[in-house]
């Protein structure tokens, strides 16, 4: 049984405009103590795939549509509120991007830490401080006893993200969903959150999803991926296989057009055109008004995804003709 | 070829009120403190650095957006620091910016014409048919339909919104133009669109770019040279081949090992790589004595503590303010 199985999620929101899909058929499972990257741009339905699995989405003007998530066995879209939020914490955990929003002001970092051992465990107040320092050790703070007491805004950005890791982690959660966890950060402090991450991982055997629009920060992390595009899954692979042999055109495009240290070129390779808005996204292949080798079939049916060899599968009609 | 900018000794200080409410007392944010740096005509020269290390700061002082606290800009044979209100507009024509959030920086309540030849009517044409020609002009330059023209920002793209920013800095003929992170705030895909376009623009009419970005990537592909800076400091400037493959600085060297890799396969994790700096960028209100990395440098010595490092030679075109660097001999 795997750790969390995720299959066909569908969901949408009812917007001024009326109801729109945000992801459509999201499907995936993940191991214990394994590093799915979910790789993709603004609107590709990354971050409501997360929120809808920690049950956090806001209903409404959400709603699951169809489509379950089993979390060792159990599906939690039928879970209660209350069992939901028994499990958010030593079941699931998730870091989000912004981690001065998402630290509560007015309280200090100890208290906020304590906060999250107490709703889950009873121990005493001796326990959970000693507890929390720990926590804050692992993640890195340094003099964790002193900055027990300090506010969120006394800490830098980085300080602040290993202060989100260690409430997240402080219940050792089997599954952590870090949600663009580095994009706020300089690159020098996202290689040393990176770092810990997968050093956390090790020790704690948790399963991680990456959540990012970044493909260095796949490269360096994830053990699979799965690439979403305007609410579908594209593509999903081994990492080392996806970038050695990126299937679908969308995920060979993202490979190519971002310039890196290593290669020099005149001119680099640009995707045309723009993310379609939710509620215009194109029939058929939500890629294809975009796709260099888009044909008219593509735009008849949404393409299935299809496994093509060694766990890699990808959505395109035309896989066949890169090969 | 003269340069076409050239800055000395360029410092920007902000007053800011720390303490609390009750003991307040004033203290300089030094966000740029003695900056020197030359822009040569029709090259692209790369700024780069973290948050918070003055970048944005440079750009605007460079320009005179922002007045300078200590220091002068000469830009095209012109002391551009002492220029009085006139003499300052009629100056800018040469030297315009394109700002990071195409979001906040189009006027929602005006047409994607009027945005674009706004800059034109300030500085003195007519709103006639030339003026609509030019932006005619414009909207094709960066790839814009004709049919955009009576269309409002909110009904664009963040690409295309850069490309209507794009538009307004270039209708001037400007010679020099600051790109502030142009591509930052745009997804992925669209990046390569907007960096490809600043590309041909520059090679259609001959401009200079200074192009600030975080992005060491992007950077790379577009620099002609390449300026560190850290804490209001430039602290290495070198030709980009130069820099990228032998990094002088001991955080210009930390800045490339933090990129993260390109292919799986290359994952450093658990060798031995280089020594990764650790802690955070210090506050530029009480900036660190000596050299100002010495606080996260792998390679600190006792002189980093106390000495400031100067601007050495080493190599042809290549420049970094290290202690750990022997000068070339004077020539």
């Amino acid at each position: 049984m795997s750790l969390l199985d995720v299959r066909d999620l569908t969901t949408s929101f009812q917007t001024g405009g009326g109801e729109v899909t945000a992801i459509e058929n999201v499907s995936f499972s993940l191991e214990k103590g394994e590093i799915l990257g979910i790789v993709g741009e603004s609107g590709s339905g990354k971050s409501v795939t997360a929120l809808a699995i920690m049950g956090l989405l806001p209903r409404p003007p959400a709603r699951v549509l169809g489509g379950s998530v089993r979390f060792e066995g159990q599906d939690l879209l039928t879970l209660s509120d209350r069992s939901m939020q028994r499990l958010r914490g030593p079941g699931i955990a998730m870091v989000f991007q912004e981690p001065m929003t998402s630290l509560n002001p007015v309280f200090t970092i100890g208290e906020q830490i304590m906060e999250t051992i107490r709703a889950h465990e009873s121990l005493s107040q001796k326990d959970s401080f000693a507890r929390a320092v720990e926590m804050l050790e692992k993640v890195g703070i340094p003099a964790a006893t002193t900055r027990m007491s300090d506010y969120p805004h006394q800490l830098s950005g980085g300080q602040r993200q290993r202060v989100m890791l260690a409430i997240a982690l402080v219940c050792r959660p089997r599954l952590l969903i870090a949600d663009e966890p580095t994009t706020a950060l300089d690159v020098t402090i996202q290689a040393q959150i990176l770092e810990l991450l997968m050093d956390l991982r090790d020790e704690f055997g948790m399963a991680i999803i990456m959540i990012t629009h970044n493909m260095g920060v796949i490269a360096e992390t994830a053990d699979r991926v799965l690439v979403m595009y305007a609410g579908r899954v594209v593509e999903q692979a081994p990492v080392g296989r996806l970038f050695d042999h990126p299937l679908h055109p969308y995920t060979r495009g993202l490979l190519s057009c971002v310039p890196t240290l290593d290669q020099d070129q005149d001119r680099l390779i640009a995707i045309p055109g723009s993310l379609p808005e939710p509620s215009r996204r194109p029939s058929g292949c939500r890629f294809s008004a975009r796709c260099v080798h888009a044909i008219p079939a593509c735009s008849d049916v949404i393409p299935p995804l299809e496994i093509f060899e060694q766990s890699h599968a990808a959505a395109c009609i035309r896989v066949g003709d890169f090969a | 070829m003269p340069a076409l900018l050239e800055a000395s000794g360029l410092t920007k200080h902000y007053d800011v009120e720390t303490g609390g409410f009750f003991r307040r007392s004033k203290a300089a944010l030094r966000a740029v403190d003695g900056v020197n740096l030359t822009i040569e005509p029709g090259e692209t020269l790369g700024l780069v650095g973290e948050s918070g290390c003055g970048k944005s700061t440079l750009g605007r002082l460079l320009i005179r957006l922002i007045p300078a606290t200590a220091g002068r800009v000469m830009f095209d044979g012109m002391e551009i620091t002492s220029l009085g209100p006139k003499a300052l507009r009629a100056a800018r024509r040469a030297m315009q910016i394109v700002f990071q959030d195409p979001f906040g920086a189009l006027n929602p309540r005006m047409s994607v014409e009027e945005t674009i030849m706004e800059p034109l009517l300030i500085h003195g044409s007519r709103r006639g048919a030339a003026s609509r020609d030019a932006v005619t002009r414009m909207l094709d330059m960066v790839g814009l339909a004709e049919s955009a023209r009576h269309r409002f920002p909110h009904e664009f793209s963040g690409g295309q919104r850069q490309r209507i920013g794009i538009a307004r800095a270039l209708i001037l003929r400007p010679k020099l133009v600051v790109c502030d992170e142009p591509v930052s705030a745009l997804d992925v895909s669209v990046q390569a669109q907007i960096v490809n376009l600043l590309s041909d623009l520059q090679t259609e009419l001959g401009l200079t770019y200074l192009f600030i970005a975080h992005d060491l990537g992007v950077v790379k592909h577009i620099s002609t040279r390449v300026a560190v800076m850290y804490l209001g400091k430039v602290v290495e400037v070198a030709d980009k081949r130069s820099l990228y493959a032998r990094p002088l600085h001991p955080y210009t060297q930390a800045l490339l090992a933090s990129v993260p890799v390109t292919h799986p396969s290359q994952r450093r994790r658990g060798t031995i790589g280089q020594p990764r700096i650790t802690g955070d960028i210090p506050t530029a209100l009480a900036p660190p004595s000596g050299c100002r990395f010495h606080t996260r440098c792998p390679h600190v010595m006792p002189i980093c503590r106390t000495d400031e490092p100067a601007m050495r030679q080493s190599g042809a075109g290549h420049q970094a303010a290290c202690h750990l660097i022997a000068a070339d001999p004077p020539m």
